[in-house]
């Protein structure tokens, strides 16, 4: 029914597709062929007309129009509520659709000549395979399978294919819980048998289907022989036809290649492959501290079919994310042809797996926010033409794997969400003081829609449009282990990201020892393990205003004692000359978290934790481990938000940096020979050096210096500054550092990934400080002047700085910056 | 014929405490708690039972009890409640007392609140009193109660090694 549901709003986009306008016509057509043996009449009656509707359309003798399309899919959506009724409890349900009916034979009008006859010839169709085919499940999916095989078998715009998919219907079996109803369900059992055995033997040629009737009714009158028998009594056929038709029956069976298992069925042998990782694990850990060879064997066996078992029994709960896919477009039809709005809407990644549970529970969160971007992000035709944006507004979905989750995320191109009015909202309603609001940043302001009290309070408009059910959104998500995020510009559009774990079963974690405790880490965070002698650690850890950082490859991380964060106790081993340290990732960032040991890997199985920690924030749940000790799991996110927060409220102690706060930054902060003081953002920066002053060599006109196997360029800082001084740099900005003998300089990245040296007077440190606002900038390649450390800064913009770098005019491509990007 | 109700009783600094013994998983002597770092004292950690891990709540701190009077290795009862199980910790498990509906009273306003608040009868034994707790109230953790309960897990260990 989605397939249909999908593939109507697809033909309505393009009405000439004759492809899609036959399958569309064959599902239709093999409901209703099917529902009239079964004595669905309602279902006929309505799928009739819409045939016979579908007909014209194919045989071109109307064109598809909005309103056509709006009468057929109104009628996909009766057949859906009808089957549902069938399967529920094998009634068609008490709705009545005549309007509808109605409505279809309306739509037929503008050339009616050729109605009548399509619909003679459908019917001899429904005549034809009510004779031959007698059982029949009325599940959409079956009819869609036999209608593309008649269809296979009988090419072409035929209609009367009635006769053809007999015999392979007659091999589906009965569903257990088809429809049977009372005085029928006698008649019902004869046409079963004669279906399985009678359809194989009419299809065969070996005996008519007249002859099979007579046979049933033989049965029907008190004759208590099997099928075949009357027929061979009758002297229709042999004994020979039954066993051959019999013999040939599994053969066809077998093309049925999948079969329907039970969801809860499919959970429980989950939870038990669960149980058994753990059992395994535990029995590893047994057969590691024994010699016993032949335990060890075994064991070895059994973790290698326990892994396969696992992986196998997973993948039989993943399923494509398409399937919720195919459900938006009719969504994104209805909704903006109610709103009046023109919407395009894009799906990326359809091919995306994930659990079927977690697939099922995203459903409605999806549809909520995509709703929500139809009616309040997405703006009506005029006022986007106002705005100098395409009339036709588009919402983009698109999911993905990464870092061992399921990503999704819709985007609208629409009004985007006024956060200031989103926090004047949040304070009327009392859902943060002044104090919090003064201090929120625009990304934490926008996710207050997730509040419950800022969404059901009033009507949407009232808060710029977003929010209504957004509580519920986020709830259901983080059910799931999830996250939801939400990020908008004004007049640009809105991006709602939800993040779930790919499956809630286990995951491969790093176990590490921090005090008494024993922690999780789930190695899809984990970037890498690190350890330095605690002699050498100075080089790599540094402490800036009680910030402590850790160089990392070119980088500077922020760095995190679990056990100082975690105000755990225990000594640490004594002697343990060596700082341990895991380098994990998140969010696009990565902070260094520093542990007493390391264990090893676990395969865990991740479960819940009491609700009363949440308030916590930093556990993600819990897991047995192999040892049966149990280990908390680090919610890696929550940490690295830690890390920038506790690193921001230290700074601000020191400093007494007051006011308010609204960009958080980690800067790099730069001494100029005039004691000016300049900062860069820490995330444009490579690594810092320092260079000895006749490592510099002269290319052409350029600076270069040999770095790491590659020659990248040298460009002194203020020489790139120099609307305000000219720094040759032979002269002033040289001569300190000539003097020493060495020079500091910046490695950064260009935009197009090329490397290159910044020479820079002074390196004074590293500070964490948010942005509230920025003094204009008095020069070209500033962002402007803030106060950092009671100091004014100037913040450099690296962008415009690194585009007046000359280019190198004489330089092969391949010597330029080449490896270190890498 | 006095209606009877099945109770499993423990101890609480001496107090004896009933819980319906339907409500009752199971007795279990003292397990390795599993802390959670930067918990309230009213929740010192979880426990691995089984593989299942339960969240275990020191009823003494929860109803505000002086944990003066902890000698010894506690004992932990597993309830049955509508989040699931969960682990209470008390000082000694007593034996399943039959209880006459009769004597039933209400909670007396002497009780101190925190105990008032989670109990749902009280009754007059021959000895003693009997505090019928009402489990569902016990495992609501208001934000003022695990508020209420810190200082943290790590102060609360230095209380103990520092006498």
């Amino acid at each position: 029914m989605n397939r249909l549901d999908h593939d109507f709003v697809c033909l309505e986009k393009d009405a000439k597709n004759a492809e899609l306008l036959g399958s569309i016509f064959r599902a239709i057509h093999t409901i209703k062929g099917t529902c009239g043996f079964l004595g669905f009449g309602k279902l006929e009656m309505l799928t009739h007309a819409g045939e016979n509707l579908l007909a014209m359309l194919r045989a071109g003798e109307i064109e598809l129009s909005p309103g056509i399309a709006d009468g057929l899919l109104e009628m996909v959506d009766a057949v859906r509520v009808i089957l549902k009724n069938i399967e529920e409890n094998g009634t068609e349900g008490s709705a009545e659709y005549p309007e509808l009916i109605e409505k279809l034979k309306q739509l037929q009008k503008p050339r009616k000549g050729a109605a009548p006859e399509v619909e003679k010839k459908v019917a001899t169709a429904a005549v034809l395979s009510e004779a031959a085919a007698k059982t029949e499940k009325t599940k959409a999916k079956e009819q869609k399978n036999e209608g593309e095989k008649s269809e296979e078998k009988k090419p072409g715009p035929s209609m009367e294919h009635g006769s053809t998919p007999a015999h392979t219907q007659e091999f589906i079996e009965p569903h257990p819980e088809a429809p049977t109803r009372g005085s029928t369900s006698k008649r019902k059992k004869h046409e079963v048998i004669a279906g399985r055995i009678g359809g194989a033997l009419v299809s065969r040629g070996r005996v008519r289907a007249e002859d099979v009737f007579l046979a049933l009714e033989m049965q029907e009158g008190g004759d208590r022989r099997r099928l075949g028998e009357i027929l061979v009594g009758l002297g229709k056929m042999t004994e020979w036809d039954i066993e051959e038709a019999l013999a040939a029956k599994p053969v066809i069976e077998k093309q049925e290649g999948s079969i329907r298992v039970d969801v809860h069925l499919l959970e429980k042998q989950m939870n038990l492959v669960s149980e058994l990782v753990l059992l395994r694990n535990r029995l590893l850990q047994i057969a590691a501290n024994s010699n016993e060879r032949n335990l060890n064997a075994s064991v070895h066996g059994l973790n290698y079919i326990t892994s396969e078992l696992r992986k196998n029994v997973m993948k039989t709960r993943m399923q494509p994310v398409s399937q919720l896919f195919d459900k938006l477009p009719r969504i994104v039809r209805d909704v903006s042809k109610d709103l009046g709005k023109k919407v395009r809407l894009e799906t990326h990644g359809g091919e995306t797996e994930l659990d079927k549970t977690l697939l099922e529970a995203i459903k409605d969160p999806v549809t909520h926010i995509l709703r929500n971007s139809l009616d309040h992000g997405i703006e009506s035709p005029e006022d986007r033409r106002k705005s100098g944006k395409t009339e036709e507004g588009t919402v983009r979905v698109r999911a993905f794997h990464e870092g061992g989750n399921f990503h999704l995320e819709i985007a609208d191109d629409g009004a985007g969400i006024n956060a200031e009015r989103v926090k004047q909202k949040a304070l009327g309603k009392g859902l943060i003081n002044p104090a919090q609001a003064e201090k929120m940043t625009q990304r934490e302001i926008l996710n207050l829609v997730f509040q419950p009290g800022l969404s059901t309070a009033e009507k949407v408009t009232n808060v710029s449009g977003r929010g209504v059910g957004m509580d519920v959104v986020k709830t259901n998500i983080e059910r799931i282990g999830g996250t939801a995020k939400i990020e908008s510009t004004v007049s640009k559009g809105t991006i709602v990201w939800l993040e779930i774990p790919l499956t809630l079963a286990t995951i491969p974690a790093l176990t590490v020892v921090s005090g008494e405790s024993v922690f999780a880490i789930p190695q899809a965070a984990l970037v890498e393990m690190i350890a330095i002698d605690e002699a050498e650690s100075s080089k790599y850890i540094e402490c800036i205003d009680k910030v402590s950082v850790f160089r990392f490859r070119g980088t500077v991380l922020p760095l995190m004692s679990l056990r100082e964060e975690l105000k755990l106790n225990g000594v640490p081993t004594e002697g343990a000359a060596i700082v341990k340290l895991v380098v994990v990732r998140t969010e696009g960032r990565q902070i260094a978290l520093r542990v007493d040991d390391i264990r090893n890997t676990e395969e865990i199985v991740i479960k819940p934790l009491d609700k009363r920690f949440k308030s916590i924030a930093l556990y993600s749940g819990a897991a047995v481990l192999g040892d049966g000790r149990v280990a908390l799991i680090l919610d890696v996110p929550a940490l690295a938000r830690r890390a920038g927060v506790v690193a921001n409220q230290k700074l601000q102690n020191e400093a007494a940096v007051e006011g308010r706060r609204k960009e958080k930054l980690t800067l790099l902060l730069l001494g100029g020979a005039d004691g000016e003081r300049m900062a860069m953002p820490l995330d444009c920066v490579q690594r810092l050096e320092e260079f000895e002053a006749d490592a510099v060599e002269r290319m052409g006109e350029q600076d270069v210096v040999q770095y790491r196997g590659d020659i990248l360029r040298l460009v002194h800082l203020l020489e790139l500054l120099k609307e305000r001084r000219a720094v040759p740099r032979t002269e002033k900005g040289r001569q300190g550092a000539e003097a020493r003998g060495k020079f500091s300089a910046v490695v950064v990245r260009s935009s197009n990934a090329e490397h290159i040296i910044l020479e820079v007077h002074q390196i004074l440190g590293i500070v964490k400080v948010e942005i509230d606002r920025l003094t204009p900038p008095t020069r070209e390649g500033v962002r402007g002047s803030l106060v950092v450390q009671d100091k004014v800064t100037e913040l450099l913009n690296l962008e415009t700085l690194l585009a007046k770098v000359p280019k190198l005019m004489n330089m092969p491509e391949a010597l330029v910056g080449a490896g270190l990007g890498s | 014929m006095a209606v009877t109700q099945r109770y499993a009783t423990f101890y609480l600094n001496g107090i004896c405490f009933g819980v319906p013994i339907e409500k009752v998983q199971e007795v279990l002597g003292y397990q390795h708690i599993t802390p959670i770092p930067l918990s309230s004292l009213v929740l010192p950690g979880i426990i691995n039972l089984r593989g299942q891990i339960l969240t275990t709540i020191d009823l003494k701190t929860r109803l505000e009890l002086s944990a003066d009077e902890t000698s010894g290795q506690q004992m932990m009862v597993v309830v049955r409640t509508s989040e699931g199980p969960i682990n209470l910790l008390v000082d000694k498990i007593g034996g399943v007392l039959d209880v006459d509906l009769d004597l039933f009273e209400r909670p007396t306003e002497s009780l101190k609140p925190a105990v008032r608040a989670v109990t749902s009868h009280v009754c007059k034994l021959e000895k003693h009193l009997l505090l019928v707790l009402d489990t569902e109230r016990v495992i609501q953790l208001s934000e003022e109660i695990v508020l209420a309960g810190k200082p943290n897990l790590a102060e609360q260990q230095e209380k103990v090694l520092s006498p």
